[in-house]
């Protein structure tokens, strides 16, 4: 077992070293730059690029940047937060934005297990049309308007949740964007288990284990949930990017200073840094994500250890 | 047994979500009457006064730090640090004598040493400060050489004669100097405090001193900013006194902050055009009229040379009905331009508003248009008129204005424009590198005289007036800002009024809207005081 975790997580390093190179490439070929104002003479331009080492080559900015971020310096923004370490921007937007997530992935993954098992078991009855009804909408409307339709009816008509993220009411102002953000993964998850459910409730083993008297819970929960789980697994890595796209607007209609927010802006102020930061913290987050995923196969189905192994 | 604990924690999670959401009843208003809270559209990015650049840092700083005057609702220059100035004879040396009492928040007075060093290094060539070139606006004797590192620091035409008697000299007369003071550039650096934070300055409201009529009390990152009320201001009584707090609180997202405002949770809020329809009849609309124009800058280093015909220019200004583009295209208080100096932005020395001396120079006659049009024909040789029309796609209103243009320019003229939509950035790229034929572009004034703009359309090759050049034009300006009417405010009016005309008569631009600005403010709310040029004030902001 660790020698598959430690093969997968130097996967994972070298993945997330690409990807910074390419990072850095692509923000070299974006048009313009941080210091774009109308009234820079020529001069100044080349005095902040002097100052910045913007005026240096590719390679030698690239090497000197992924020295720096081996030692834990983002380095600093140009725009945004100027002169601020970047290190120290972005964690309380990320904490902000993780918190959020999770918990709008966690509530929408438990709501997508109950709808889909309610639905497999109440197969082909009002209960099944309804849940599918449920998933249909979840999937087809982006969570941008779901965040609105919250904002608008549960926050200001019936004044349930705040509309906006207020940091004197944290757990409050997470509702409305983490129900915003449970709809996709929510959907996506009942749709699987609906469709794993039916398949593995009609399998030979369950049909045994209900034989010999198990009681339903418990072949639900401990047989069927169980075999279910693999396939849904699988499709939580796209669910994620999912989420981590949908957050960007969900946290701009609630207000709430997540790094989705602080990534948009910096793109759009040509703040290199603050957005080679972002996006890697998104990547990152991304990979660590496929890693625990790779590796809760391996817990959930010792198959695929076993032959992952020794292959 | 694992998978039963797992389910068992969800289904726990999703209880705690359900209490949660029913116990959420009682959200907003319990703010004070007297603390208000104000939307910010675009986040702080920095409290350092010498290196922002962008208006939301601007209006912080103004808050909690004061300049030498302020400016007062009609945008006059009135006393604040500084209780009195005298200019020289020349106008070329401004003596201004610092308020006594006046103090930093840790108690140490304010002096003239404090806007010596913060003047040194703003030009300071190690800061590179974006806005360093306002020092040399106003012509602040060697200020470019120190800029560039030619001059020491202490050859900047500033000292202090004594404590509070600090004196600038300057190369030449500048008739706006005095307004600019209020801007937060010009404003004064204690060296003390800033040597002993110099690496953390300005980063945290403890690596700040104020001296303002707010201090600045909570800075939560991406979020808010909360200012309380300064007792050791000297004009607290007139600035403060009913206020507590003022919170900014940065939203990008209108449509939610018209919500929180119609519950009552947000005083004042800046709407997105396409709210203007949904909230125009609510009792605190408001339009505000801002002091920058856009205008079509024309490239006149084009490869296909056609934007030289004098006669092609006047054919396309003229057949633009700004009147349409302003109330039924943008209809959020924009107006149409009647020149290339905005409305309401600078008065002449009898206090007459610019515009009105100048009149209406854009008049829309799509015949006499069309005229022009068959001149320019018959002089460039062609019948086939065409070219690229760039703007951005950033905010709305230049991507509806431009559709409307190409519209305009087909109807009445017979000409195919392409449209080449960019992001702001690479609009202004593009422009800087003179890559485009006619493009949509604005100047944002950062003092309220003609010179602001006028300055932008002496001969140059600079992306931003399209590499026109007019010997004429560059003559008559040196005379009012630097030559034989530079001392004469009424002759120096007159020749800005002159220049004007001269631009728009040979078509260097083509001017086509103001900006208006949507917003709703609580009728309880007075006080804003918004200015056409520099810093919009909420110093004097107040709740019934």
């Amino acid at each position: 077992m660790s020698k598959y975790i430690t093969k997968r997580v130097l996967i994972s390093i070298l993945t997330l070293l690409a990807i910074l190179f390419v990072l850095f490439l692509m923000l070299d070929f974006m048009p313009g730059s941080p210091f774009n104002d109308e009234k820079l003479t020529e001069a100044q331009k080349a005095l902040l690029y002097a100052k910045y080492g913007l005026d240096q080559p590719f390679f030698i900015r690239f090497a000197k940047y992924v020295g720096a971020v081996l030692r834990g310096d983002l380095g600093f923004s140009y725009v945004l937060n100027k002169n601020k370490a970047v290190t120290d921007m972005i964690k309380g937007p990320l904490v902000v934005s993780l918190k959020v997530g999770a918990l709008g992935m966690l509530l929408g993954t438990a709501l997508g297990l109950l709808l889909g098992i309610a639905a497999a078991l109440k197969h082909n009855t009002w209960i099944d049309t309804l849940c599918s009804i449920v998933s249909i909408l979840g999937v087809s409307v982006p969570s941008y308007v779901f965040a609105l339709l919250l904002a608008y009816f549960v926050g200001f008509k019936m004044g349930w949740i705040p509309i906006l993220y207020s940091s004197k009411n944290v757990l409050k102002s997470f509702i409305g964007p983490m129900l915003a953000l449970a709809m996709s993964p929510m959907a996506s998850v009942s749709r699987f288990t609906r469709s794993e459910m039916i398949d593995v409730l009609g399998s030979d083993y369950i049909q045994l284990v209900e034989s010999k008297g198990v009681r339903q819970s418990n072949v639900i929960l401990k047989h069927a949930l169980r075999n279910t789980l693999i396939p849904i697994i699988t499709i939580m890595g796209p669910i994620l990017v999912n989420l981590l796209t949908g957050s960007m607007v969900v946290e701009k209609v609630f207000g709430v200073p997540g790094i989705g927010t602080m990534m948009v802006t910096a793109i759009q102020s040509n703040d290199y840094n603050v957005t080679i930061a972002c996006a890697f913290v998104y990547s990152a987050m991304y990979i660590v994500m496929m890693l625990i995923i790779d590796i809760l196969y391996g817990v959930i189905d010792p198959r695929i250890r076993v032959a992952k192994e020794g292959s | 047994m694992k998978f039963r604990r797992t389910v068992s924690a969800l289904l726990a999670g999703l209880l705690l979500v359900g209490c949660g959401s029913s116990g959420g009843s009682d959200s907003g208003s319990t703010d004070a009457d007297n603390s208000i809270v104000v939307m910010l559209q675009s986040d702080l990015n920095t409290m350092d006064h010498h290196v922002a650049t962008d208006g939301t840092s601007f209006i912080m700083q103004s808050m909690c730090i004061g300049g030498l005057v302020a400016l007062d609702a009609e945008s006059q220059p009135v006393a604040d640090l500084a209780e009195s100035w005298d200019i020289s004879e020349d106008g070329t040396v401004y003596t201004f004598h610092i308020r006594d009492g006046v103090n930093w928040s840790n108690g140490t007075p304010v002096t003239a040493n404090d806007f010596v060093y913060g003047w040194q290094r703003l030009d300071s060539p190690d800061l590179a400060s974006e806005y360093a070139f306002i020092v040399e606006t106003i012509g602040v004797k060697n200020a470019a050489a120190v800029y560039k590192g030619e001059m020491p620091l202490d050859a900047l035409g500033v000292e202090a004669a004594d404590d509070k008697t600090f004196v600038v000299t300057l190369d030449q007369p500048c008739g706006f100097l005095l307004g600019l003071m209020a801007f937060p550039s010009f404003f004064p650096l204690n060296q003390e405090f800033f040597e002993a934070h110099a690496d953390t300055y300005a980063q945290s409201i403890d690596d700040l001193l104020y001296c303002g009529p707010y201090t600045f009390t909570k800075w939560e990152e991406n979020t808010e900013y909360t200012f309380t009320k300064n007792p050791d201001y000297w004009d607290a009584a007139n600035c403060t006194e009913d206020v507590d707090e003022v919170t900014f609180r940065f939203l990008s997202e209108s449509q939610s902050a018209a919500l929180a405002y119609q519950q009552g949770d947000i005083d004042v809020v800046t709407l997105a055009g396409d709210l203007v329809d949904q909230y125009k009849d609510d009792p605190g609309f408001t339009q505000k009229l801002d002091g920058f124009g856009w205008r079509l800058s024309i490239n006149f280093l084009n490869d296909s040379g056609i934007f030289n015909n004098l006669n092609l220019r006047k054919a396309l200004t003229l057949s633009i009905d700004r009147d349409v583009i302003a109330d039924n295209v943008l209809k959020d208080g924009s107006i149409a331009a009647e020149g290339f100096i905005p409305l309401h932005f600078a008065y002449g020395p009898d206090g007459t508003d610019f515009r009105e001396t100048a009149g209406d120079l854009l008049p829309y006659d799509p015949d006499a248009a069309k005229e022009f049009l068959e001149k320019a024909k018959e002089e460039l040789g062609t019948d086939n008129i065409a070219f690229e029309l760039l703007y951005e796609t950033d905010s709305e209103a230049p991507d509806k204005v431009c559709i409307n243009l190409q519209a305009m320019w087909k109807e009445n003229l017979g000409i195919d424009v392409t449209l080449v939509p960019k992001s702001k950035k690479e609009r202004l790229d593009m422009m800087n590198h003179l890559n485009y034929d006619i493009g949509l572009t604005r100047w944002g004034p950062d003092y309220a005289d003609p010179q602001s703009f006028l300055d932008l359309y002496k001969s140059n090759i600079s992306g931003y007036n399209g590499a026109y050049f007019n010997d004429e034009v560059d003559a008559l300006l040196d005379k009012a800002e630097t030559g034989e009417d530079s001392a004469d405010p009424e002759a120096r009016w007159a020749d800005m009024i002159e220049v004007e005309k001269m631009l728009l008569d040979d078509v260097a631009m083509i001017p086509v809207f103001q900006t208006g600005t949507p917003m709703l403010i609580n009728p309880d709310v007075t006080g804003i005081e918004f200015h056409n040029a520099g810093v919009d004030s909420y110093r004097h902001i107040h709740k019934n």
